[in-house]
């Protein structure tokens, strides 16, 4: 079971290295974001940029991943590949799980880490980065994981974009909000481990609903 | 060896209000080279998805022999032939062969292109690959997995008649080997069961 799992990791990375703009692309909407909008606060006197950047990159790595979520299950619906997912599968629910799991690997995680580096570098503050970095990896699985449930359900719309951000607006929620106040804890030097052990128990949480969400989708989504 | 592994007892399938397949039944046992054929939006494909348990009947009783995975035995190809385009010939086929848990080495993929003429295309991606030659290659996978029931999507549209006598050479010495063959098309065919939906 084990070896399928690792062939749909293995695959999905092989089609995104082959693909430059799948692994480029939302890197660049990332620092588009950061950019535009430290020009736009530029005038205001909130007390400093790097107050609010950890915040800024929390919220445009939340953007970027809701943005491409429609591409989770896509590409694979389109050529036919999720076909043979769903009828060759023992346990759908592991293999949804290796889709969700390869898409944070190769299109978030890259996101994240261009994130904590850019916060490391305009603030110096190495201990809020790493912060930072693990509210940013515990959350943004969570949001892999809560639009895999939205993408698997509004997989054969047409124009889905609009109900899947809808589907998943809700959910997100508690995830930005712990994963902000654990990071703004950090710079202002109060204890954030209640936020991060909140982050970790919604992952936890999405972790044993989310692939049997997604797999009831998909079965009703290619019928 | 004449058991039968499935079982469609008057099956009817409504999508969005329409009747699709309307009272259908059908008994297919191994070793039976099956031909569904039909005029078009008679609902050919509803029915193999139904065989394949993608879709379920919304009246009606599908039975599978306890000894038949449907998982581990059927293997479909539809209208996309689940290739990636991004990726080589190999690649997709050695995708499908671990998925599918199988370890065969390299110079079998190479000797099943072959026979279609294709073993030049072996490392060539697939987005440059002609409409028939994708095709070609997603029935190189069928014959290379070896899986027991093929379910197959009109699998001689977009052939030419070369490839077509090579590929049913494929199914006869698949139907001796004890599997079984379930196709689509639009007209009854030679060496068949004919069934007209």
């Amino acid at each position: 079971m084990m070896n399928v799992f690792f062939s749909i990791i293995f695959k999905d990375m092989r089609v995104i290295l082959n693909s430059g703009t799948k692994i480029f692309m939302p890197i660049v909407y990332l620092l588009l974001i950061l950019i535009f909008f430290s020009i736009s606060i530029a005038n205001t006197t909130l007390g400093g940029y790097d107050k609010v950047l950890p915040q800024i990159i929390w919220l445009a790595c939340l953007l970027v991943s809701l943005l491409n979520m429609e591409a989770l299950f896509k590409d694979d619906f389109e050529d036919g590949t999720l076909e043979g997912i769903v009828i060759n599968s023992h346990v759908l629910e592991f293999n949804v799980l290796a889709k969700v799991i390869s898409y944070w690997l190769f299109t978030i995680i890259p996101l994240v880490i261009i994130g904590f580096l850019v916060n490391y570098l305009l603030t110096s503050n190495m201990a809020a980065s790493i912060v930072l970095l693990i509210s940013l990896l515990l959350g943004t699985l969570t949001i892999s994981l809560i639009g895999s449930i939205a993408a698997s359900l509004t997989l054969s719309i047409k124009g889905n974009n609009l109900l899947l951000s809808s589907i998943v607006l809700p959910m997100d929620i508690p995830v930005l909000i712990f994963g902000t106040s654990s990071v703004y804890n950090a710079m202002s030097g109060v204890d954030y481990n209640s936020e991060l052990l909140f982050l970790l128990l919604l992952l936890i949480l999405f972790l044993i609903i989310s692939p049997f969400a997604s797999a009831m989708g998909l079965k009703n989504s290619l019928d | 060896m004449n058991n039968i592994f499935i079982n469609l007892e008057n099956i009817n399938l409504i999508k969005q209000g329409k009747k699709i397949v309307n009272d259908f039944s059908l008994a297919i046992s191994y070793r039976e080279k099956i031909n569904i054929f039909g005029r078009n939006g008679t609902g050919k494909t509803s029915l193999l998805k139904l065989i394949s348990g993608i879709t379920c009947p919304s009246s009606g009783k599908v039975t599978i022999d306890e000894n038949t995975s449907i998982h581990e035995d059927l293997f479909y190809i539809g209208h996309k032939y689940g290739l990636k385009n991004e990726l080589s010939v190999a690649e997709n086929i050695k995708y499908t062969l671990g998925f599918h848990q199988r370890n065969l080495e390299e110079k079998y993929i190479i000797d099943e292109l072959d026979l279609y003429n294709i073993k030049d295309k072996f490392i060539t991606k697939v987005k440059y690959l002609s409409h028939g030659q994708k095709k070609i290659v997603s029935l190189v996978k069928l014959s290379l997995l070896k899986n027991k029931i093929w379910i197959l999507d009109e699998p001689f549209t977009g052939l030419d008649q070369n490839i077509i006598d090579i590929f049913i050479k494929k199914i006869d010495l698949h139907i001796s080997d004890g599997g079984t063959v379930i196709i689509t098309s639009h007209n009854p065919k030679d060496k068949f069961t004919n069934v007209e939906l």
